[in-house]
């Protein structure tokens, strides 16, 4: 089993364990076994920043039908979780959990983009995207981000159109940087600007979540 | 003697003035605050002041202007916390609370003020500034922690030394002006960054965006490391540097360009996807 296929399959096994492949090249690949430790601690981190509330299984559904949409993971091999930055609070709404779970799955997003940036191997699959394969726009407001902006305007609806602005300002951002990290993976330049649209993009939704927990 | 009319214009103001001052309701608050205190403030709308207090009391003074909202203030241990809170359905103006806050000049400051603006001068704090629209303003702090977040809200350091400095606003233009520290990072998205100073202490500088333009001016004395690229924007250099010989990419002129100034003791690093970037003497 290569890095690349092992990394592909990543998402469905990574709490629940693999196959014997899958399990066999995790113990003898030391850059896929310290790709799986760093999620883990982004994981582990993220679920002390808020108490753990499970969220209903229509949050993980969403989180996934996001990820497929973005082209991080392809449908189903069975419903695999994540490894749970979990849900936000809310048990105001499921809406702000959703958005709560959605914030989190950035800085999942953010630790993969970072871990696939530092490795060197030429036959390894880069997390975004190959050289020839077509990345998938970013809408200028996705369902996500629909979700949000709907939050914020239950709360303060005259801050809806300034968080529409800034979150179509940064997804143009994320379009740009990864067509060029599509471009060519090897472009750490490109890479960094992924990383900080990717921060900017998850600075506003923990904005928009600390209006709605207020 | 006044004529009647001048009388009655007289009374008018008068009482104009006493109906504005009368929906203004000012309290005050004080409490000691510990080593390791926090003083959190929660405001939607009006400003945000803080200043250095003398001694070790945290003074509060929130200033409302209508009967709909009030400020709960109150300290449990070591945090103390300021919020606005709403009565009733207001307008803007009714829903807006002054805050004018003096504190030890070493406590953690949370301040989160939508609409702004935010003001802090002369402390040594772990700082953290939030505010959708807010126009932050910090001046004359040293060793401390700065992290400020807008989405349109300009940002305004000035003469911040020895500091950690960490500015995001995806549309809120940044200025900063003799502002040094162990490590400073701005990043924006549109917006416009501007540096004004020398870069000093030896540390580490990011000024990051995605279409705004970076404009840096630093004096001759300066002593830098400098790489500036933008990946589809122009790059402009004024200012003498000396090529680096070693370098782990390739330059593209007029778009990337890199170098040193007298000893290089700071890292500097000016990234832009699409917008200008320009480096002169100041």
């Amino acid at each position: 089993m290569t890095c690349a296929e092992f990394q592909e399959v990543l998402p469905y096994i990574i709490e629940g364990g693999g196959n014997a492949d899958e399990e066999e090249h995790l113990k003898s690949c030391q850059a896929c076994s310290g790709l799986v430790s760093d999620l883990k601690y982004i994981a582990e981190q993220a679920r002390s920043l808020v108490p753990m509330v499970d969220p209903s299984p229509r949050v993980w559904e969403g989180i996934q039908s996001s990820l497929e949409r973005e082209g991080l993971v392809r449908p189903a091999r069975g419903m695999g979780r994540f490894p749970a930055p979990v849900a936000v609070i809310p048990r105001r709404s499921a809406t702000t959990k959703y958005l709560a779970a959605a914030a989190a799955l950035l800085l999942v997003a953010v630790g993969l983009l970072m871990y696939s940036g530092t490795r060197k191997e030429a036959a390894t699959q880069p997390v975004t995207a190959r050289s020839s394969e077509v990345v998938p726009v970013v809408a200028a407001l996705d369902d996500d981000d629909q979700q949000l902006l709907q939050q914020v305007a239950d709360h303060a609806p005259a801050a809806r159109a300034a968080y529409a602005d800034s979150l179509a300002t940064v997804n143009a951002y994320i379009t740009d940087a990864r067509n060029a990290v599509a471009k060519d993976p090897a472009d750490h330049q490109a890479r960094a600007h992924l990383r900080s649209a990717y921060d900017q993009k998850s600075m506003l939704y923990q904005m928009a979540l600390a209006r709605s927990l207020r | 003697m006044a004529s009647t009319r001048a009388k009655r214009i007289w009374l008018t103001v008068t009482l104009a003035t006493a109906v504005a001052f009368a929906a203004d309701n000012k309290k005050e608050f004080r409490y000691a605050a510990a080593p390791g205190s926090t003083i959190t403030v929660v405001n939607e709308f009006g400003p945000v002041t803080v200043r250095p207090s003398n001694g070790r009391q945290v003074v509060i003074t929130a200033t409302t202007h209508s009967d709909k909202a009030e400020a709960d203030v109150n300290q449990t241990g070591t945090r103390i916390e300021a919020r606005t809170h709403m009565l009733a359905k207001a307008s803007e103006n009714d829903s807006r609370v002054d805050y004018d806050i003096q504190v030890p000049a070493n406590v953690m400051l949370n301040i989160d003020a939508d609409g702004g603006p935010i003001h802090v001068e002369r402390l040594r704090s772990d700082m953290t500034l939030q505010g959708d629209a807010a126009e932050v303003t910090v001046q004359d702090c040293s060793n401390a922690r700065v992290h400020v977040h807008t989405l349109t809200g300009p940002v305004t350091l000035s003469n911040i030394s020895n500091s950690y400095v960490d500015v995001t606003s995806p549309n809120g233009n940044v200025q900063l002006t003799s502002v040094s520290g162990p490590r400073v990072t701005v990043n924006t998205t549109k917006s416009n960054i501007r540096y004004t100073g020398d870069f000093a202490g030896g540390g580490q500088y990011l000024l990051n965006n995605h279409s705004g333009d970076i404009d840096v001016l630093l004096p001759t004395t300066a002593s830098v490391d400098i790489t500036a690229r933008s990946v589809t924007g122009v790059v402009e250099q004024d200012f003498p540097l000396q090529q680096k010989q070693h370098l782990a990419y390739q330059l593209t002129p007029g778009r990337s360009f890199a170098g040193t100034s007298n000893s290089g003791a700071s890292s500097v690093q000016l990234r832009s996807f699409s917008g200008k970037i320009r480096v002169k003497k100041q």
